[in-house]
């Protein structure tokens, strides 16, 4: 290949419930990435709202949650995805949310709503600016890294949010699987290995296979409502049990969250002494203190425990694997700093975990990895991931039928063919489900799907319907006429989602873009592409040039051309015509080139040697 | 919902490309694969008998080749190519690797379809259901006035009957698979019963551990 300037890199982000870290791929070593001023890494997951002026991320909201908590948004994470009927009384007693019982959480700053997208997005910019300067280059790439038990409606939030921030997610990774490629570079620890992650607010378990730079998850299971924050809670009623709480709420709010300040901080106490005493200010002068010991604490956390352990069995019996079996256990996320954590996890899969690398930090590590190996600097690692809920369709009686089961690796695509009930139905709708109940109303719905038909009498149309769900996790449904081939466009409403308009809307407002020409920035994003798209297929024609057709050669370059000088016009919708056409124009080539490398891969195969072996 | 049988032919240039996972005839990749082999996804022949170590050798070399992480910064026309395959290729891995999707898969091939009796306990295993049907709704009623400890021990039993048997079963597939992959009337009737029968364990067993 010819000379090509260096791409800048790709970064992982860890976007946690309680804080956020960003990283890359340092050579063949993934690395953290400190803010250049002050040295740290950590980026706490806060967000505050001040009455003027911009929103302010990470320590300094922190310190301000005990003292502003209405218009400090901690563990957005929690709210991603859902809908208002989802959010806890303790969480509607903290903050103010916009009143409905539809579509996406919002909450209430000031004279305006913020959804959960829009506030994880000021966590991710803050990591892209930290990145930006330390490794002195624009940042437009990122993996990001989820729960591997999110749903499609909290991963879409997570993508979401980094178009938000201004970063392209070129995918979404499973924490508990990220945590296994940072402690996979080391070829001791392949096997059988569980990954227990515990973090501020959610839990997750994965089972995988890691055998010769492939890792393969078997299996996974987790709880996206439990984590370390649980812990405090708990803590914090202890605390408050018995204390003569304020009568009006905006006190009662400020003494919950030093509270739980003071909880969180007594239980990393707790971590490493067998006491602690704990002491909260009341608004009054007074003070309450209680001495809380390390078995009080274990008691009073148990339950949380326990709860982790029903996924990690599940895990197990879906993997069809016996704790035994296990090689290795890995712990990832704060809350494994606990000790009863340590004791539980040991006893139930019969062995010491694993915890050489900092839980902290190992999530993003592992994203540093994946972005590493997308941007083609690890082209001997692979990660084999699954979807961790079945998904199915909504179907009479209200009944959900399952389509794709859970543990299924992705991408996975499903289809089905549908016709119509009645004479002259203009349209088939489809209810698209994610979850493991019997019955509709008890899974999450998705999103609602419309698809239009041409009047005819009934079962005469067949329309194919595809559920592909690609390697985020993400479902895609393509309609197709069975009868004239063409595919059908599809009326999308998602159930907790964002629509593209109104994240164009939103991208708009938001005060990054707001000096910019909307006109100035889809003529750069429009140049931006077609240049990829010209550089790409350039390097397919080198790459290959034996598996072009007759003429095909001459009909490539005349596109390209014909793009290349759009490009030093001005009319971003001719760029996207002539790319449009461009891609077209080499869509047979690739086809040839995907057929030749199947019957090479088939090839190469196993009697020649596996090149693992 | 129908299930529709008409689609073998390519749907980008109409020739017939039923079983292939690339179009012979355009060298479009098939929209889902639905009538792809799953035996000829790793060029291997139709038999019942897997090494199951040489799959999974197949299986890794082709997600090497066509995973989409490896084609991010491809054109698009090959990056959703290599969406389409790798899911052809993962749904192909998920039917053979477990001998009970791959009988079924096999005996669909031979025309032989689970789909009328699949709703139906098999006659050998009539008695059993039921016995465990019973225990189950015992465990869940002495759950509700609270002690159930009798209940969960009988049931424990139970399961530990349904793993070993479901061993056994497994192992008789797998010998009725080493008997030569015979596709006469007979030998295909056998096989069927026996994935039914298998069937039927692992749905009975997963209820059971559920409950546990």
């Amino acid at each position: 290949m010819t000379d090509v300037e260096r791409p800048p890199p790709i970064v992982g982000i860890d976007l946690g419930t309680t804080n956020s870290l960003v990283a890359w791929l340092d050579g063949e070593t993934p690395r953290v990435i400190a803010d250049p001023a002050t040295g740290e890494v950590i980026v706490p997951s806060v967000v505050s709202f001040p009455a003027a002026g911009d929103p302010i991320v990470g320590n300094e909201a922190r310190a301000l949650a005990p003292i502003a908590p209405a218009t400090t948004i901690q563990s957005v994470k929690r709210f991603m995805g859902l809908g208002p009927e989802h959010v806890s009384a303790a969480d509607r007693q903290r903050y103010t949310f916009v009143d409905g019982d539809r579509g996406v959480v919002r909450f209430v700053i000031g004279d305006r709503s913020y959804t959960p997208p829009e506030i994880s997005a000021f966590v991710l910019k803050e990591l892209k600016r930290r990145a930006e300067a330390a490794l002195g280059c624009a940042i437009r790439k990122a993996v990001v890294t989820v729960p591997a038990y999110f749903n499609d409606s909290q991963r879409q939030a997570t993508k979401d949010a980094g178009r938000l921030a201004g970063l392209e997610v070129l995918r979404l990774v499973n924490e508990p699987t990220a945590a296994a490629l940072a402690y996979g570079l080391d070829r001791a620890n392949e096997g059988t290995v569980a990954v227990y992650d515990f973090g501020g607010g959610t839990f997750d378990v994965s089972i995988l296979k890691m055998e010769r730079g492939i890792f393969e998850v078997k299996a996974t299971g987790g709880d996206t409502r439990l984590g370390g924050d649980d812990a405090d809670e708990i803590v914090a009623a202890w605390l408050l049990a018995g204390a003569d709480l304020p009568a009006d709420a905006a006190a009662r709010r400020d003494l919950q969250a030093r509270a739980r300040r003071a909880a969180e901080e007594a239980k990393c106490r707790l971590s490493s002494t067998a006491a602690t005493d704990i002491t909260v200010a009341l608004a009054s002068g007074q003070t309450i203190a209680r001495r809380l010991t390390r078995a009080e604490f274990d008691r009073l956390v148990a339950p949380i425990v326990e709860r982790t352990l029903a996924p990690c069995r599940q895990a197990l019996a879906d993997a069809g694997l016996e704790p035994a079996d296990v090689t290795a256990v890995v712990l990832v996320g704060g809350s494994t700093r606990m000790p009863l954590v340590r004791t539980k996890v040991a006893e139930l899969f019969g062995r010491e975990p694993l915890c050489s690398l900092d839980p902290d930090q190992v999530v993003a590590l592992g994203a540093g990895v994946q972005a590493g190996i997308l941007g083609g600097r690890r082209k001997d690692m692979l990660l084999l991931d699954v979807v961790p809920l079945s998904l199915g369709i909504e179907t009479m009686g209200g009944v959900m039928t399952r389509l794709i089961e859970r543990n299924t690796t992705i991408p996975t695509s499903h289809r089905e063919t549908f016709t119509t009930a009645v004479d002259n139905q203009t349209a088939v709708a489809l209810h698209v489900l994610q979850g493991e109940r019997e019955l509709a109303q008890d899974c999450r719905s998705l999103a609602r799907f419309s698809i239009p038909i041409e009047p005819a009498t009934a079962g005469f149309p067949r329309v194919d319907v595809t559920f592909m769900i690609d390697a985020n996790g993400i479902l895609n449904v393509t309609a197709r006429d069975v009868r004239t081939g063409r595919e059908r466009s599809l009326d999308v409403k998602p159930s907790y989602g964002l629509s593209d308009e109104e994240i164009e809307r939103m991208l708009e407002e938001s005060i990054d873009f707001a000096e910019e020409d909307v006109a100035a920035r889809l003529l750069a994003e429009a140049r931006t592409e077609a240049e990829s798209l010209i550089r790409q297929v350039e390097r397919t024609i080198h790459d290959s040039p034996a598996r072009l057709a007759d003429g095909e050669e001459d009909a490539i370059r005349g596109a390209i051309a014909a793009l290349g000088a759009a490009l030093q016009e001005t009319d971003y919708n001719r760029i996207r015509d002539l790319a449009q056409a461009l891609s077209d124009a080499s869509t047979p080539f690739a086809h040839r080139i995907m057929e030749a490398s199947l019957k090479h891969a088939l090839e190469s195969k196993p009697a020649g040697g596996d090149p693992w072996a | 919902m129908t299930t529709n049988p008409e689609t073998s032919l390519c749907l980008q240039c109409g020739k017939p490309a039923a079983d292939q996972l690339v179009c012979s005839g355009c060298g479009v990749v098939a929209p889902d694969g639905s009538e792809t082999d799953y035996f000829g996804v790793f060029d291997l022949p139709r038999n019942l008998t897997i090494d199951l170590d040489d799959l999974e050798r197949r299986y890794y070399a082709l997600s090497r080749e066509f995973h989409p992480d490896f084609f991010h910064d491809r054109p698009p026309a090959e990056q959703a190519a290599s969406l389409r395959l790798t899911a052809i290729v993962n749904r192909a891995y998920k039917t053979l690797r477990d001998p009970v999707p791959r009988a079924l898969y096999w005996l669909e091939l031979h025309g032989e379809s689970l789909g009328r009796d699949n709703g139906r306990v098999p006659p050998a295993l009539a008695a059993r259901v039921f016995a465990v049907q019973e225990q189950l709704e015992d465990l869940r009623a002495a759950r509700a006035r609270g002690a159930a400890a009798a209940e969960r021990d009988a049931l424990a039993v139970v399961r530990d009957e349904l793993r070993s048997d479901l061993r056994a079963a497994q192992a008789r597939l797998a010998s009725s698979f080493a008997a030569g992959d015979s596709t006469s009337a007979t030998a295909l009737a056998e096989t069927k019963q026996l994935v039914s029968e298998l069937h039927y364990l692992r749905t009975l067993l997963r209820d059971v551990e559920k409950e546990l």
